[in-house]
């Protein structure tokens, strides 16, 4: 299989999208998701609560230096960076806020295209700050598969469109049903 | 004009990283091998904005030729974006289980933080220590690697961009949205400190290497967000000296991501709080 990790990276607007994503992706999809999204710096509880509901695979917050594992949803906590390690382990960081964010999507993205390369996969969904774009870019620099949400489709486009000022060509300008087809074609 | 680096788009390569170990390690007896890797990069890519350095290259001639500037270099490296009050709930429950119990049953109550680094968690403990009136049996152990470290938090000023998040974390700690936590801070011209009378019952001392450190039967150990800057080698042996430290039915409290099931020690210990993380020793 040629992919080893998708990462999403979402804010303003995302929150629907995500729930839709997970809600169709099959039960027998074996690349681990890692959902970078912006969320409420204090309120721990409740936000993967409200992702499980209509996923079919278990949504998770990872511990510190838990390994990536297929069939998996990883949300990055609240007031933590979320990285990728080599040797498919996360790592957490309370380091200060990038782009006004903790967790910042440009960083689950550059660890983990640095570790997956090409067998990468960023997805950036709407929002409304330009958190993402960077990591997009890294993304592609390293020879992984990046796709944009269609700003036309986004409920708050500024993010989908500094990832696409930012990473230059991408290879999916994607609607939301046209990402989820895209994952599902991965099984 | 200068162009202004941003820390993410300086590539550090696990090249740069060896030959910075190795330059460490021989000349100032420093290992960076025992910390996580991704968040060293970081660090490491932020010194080289800070000191305007293009290169790895250019920080190794540095700190070879210069001890001083090793000391400048160890403090930015240990740079960290706590807040005070960190996770409220984590304070309600030292507050009012962790607090209570030991109280009860000590006379005198000793607490360790471990990387004490820029002094929120002791502040945070000796607020809470005062407002339970018990801070006067107490005393506070703050530890970190090297002297300039603890000098740099003995005298920490904050800047003011923390304070509004202390204060709202200080406000849901205390769930009463008139709680001031002003009343503990001296307006600098910078920034803020905090009233001296804070600091009486904190003792610093270094934590270089193990037998250096003489002090054990610790009843609280709180030593949050640490091991996550750690490989899990080097935290598997830090959770061997805290076990150690710990006296029987000592507490000890980690970050709430913070994961310990792998370390050998983890056996010794029984989750209290799953929400914030706190254990009690109860094996030997």
């Amino acid at each position: 299989m040629k992919y080893k990790l998708i990462i999403i990276g979402g804010s303003a607007g995302s929150f629907q999208m995500v729930t839709k994503i997970l809600s169709k992706i099959p039960a027998n999809f074996n690349i681990p998701i890692v959902l970078a999204l912006h969320r409420l710096k204090h309120v721990r509880h409740g936000f993967v609560e409200a992702l499980s509901i209509k996923s079919v695979l278990p949504v998770i917050e990872p511990l510190d230096k838990e390994s990536l594992k297929p069939g998996k949803i990883y949300l990055a906590p609240a007031n933590y960076h979320l990285y990728v390690e080599l040797a498919g382990k996360f790592a957490l960081s309370t380091e200060e806020a990038v782009n006004h964010s903790r967790p910042a999507i440009d960083l689950t993205f550059t660890t983990g295209a640095y570790c997956y390369k090409e067998k990468t996969i960023g997805i950036i969904l709407s929002g409304a700050n330009r958190d993402g774009a960077w990591g997009l870019k890294k993304v592609k620099d390293w020879g992984g598969k990046t796709i944009v949400q269609d700003p036309a489709d986004s409920q708050m486009p500024t993010m989908p469109k500094a990832a696409l000022e930012k990473a230059g060509e991408v290879d999916h300008i994607y609607k939301i049903d046209e990402i989820i087809h895209f994952l599902k074609s991965l099984v | 004009m200068k162009h202004v680096r941003n820390s993410e788009e300086i590539e550090i390569g696990i090249s740069g990283i060896r030959k910075l170990t190795e330059t460490l390690k021989t000349r100032h007896n420093f290992d960076l091998g025992i910390y996580a890797s991704t968040s060293l990069k970081r660090r490491v890519a932020k010194t080289l904005i800070i000191n305007e350095l293009a290169t790895i290259d250019e920080l190794i001639d540095r700190l070879e030729a210069s001890h001083s500037f090793f000391h400048q270099f160890m403090l930015q490296m240990t740079v960290s974006g706590t807040e005070f009050f960190r996770d409220p709930a984590f304070w309600r429950y030292f507050r009012d289980e962790i607090c209570k119990i030991v109280s009860r049953n000590h006379m005198r109550i000793k607490i360790w933080i471990p990387g004490c680094s820029t002094g929120e968690e002791i502040i945070s403990t000796a607020i809470v220590l005062t407002e339970a009136g018990i801070y006067d049996k107490s005393v506070i152990i703050a530890t970190d690697f090297n002297e300039k470290i603890i000098d740099n938090c003995k005298n920490k000023e904050y800047s003011n961009h923390m304070l509004e998040m202390s204060e709202n974390n200080y406000r849901r700690f205390r769930e009463d949205e008139g709680a001031d936590l002003g009343i503990y801070i001296e307006k600098t011209k910078n920034g803020f400190t905090f009233d001296q009378n804070i600091f009486r019952n904190v003792e610093y001392h270094v934590y270089d290497r193990e037998e250096n450190f003489k002090i054990k039967g610790f009843n609280v150990v709180i030593c949050r967000n640490n091991f996550i800057y750690f490989t899990a080698k080097y935290q598997e042996m830090l959770l061997e000296v805290i076990t150690k430290r710990l006296s029987a039915n000592g507490y000890f409290a980690i970050g709430n991501k913070e994961n310990i099931s792998f370390c050998k020690d983890a056996s010794k210990f029984t989750l209290l709080n799953a929400s914030e993380k706190v254990y009690k020793k109860t094996g030997l």
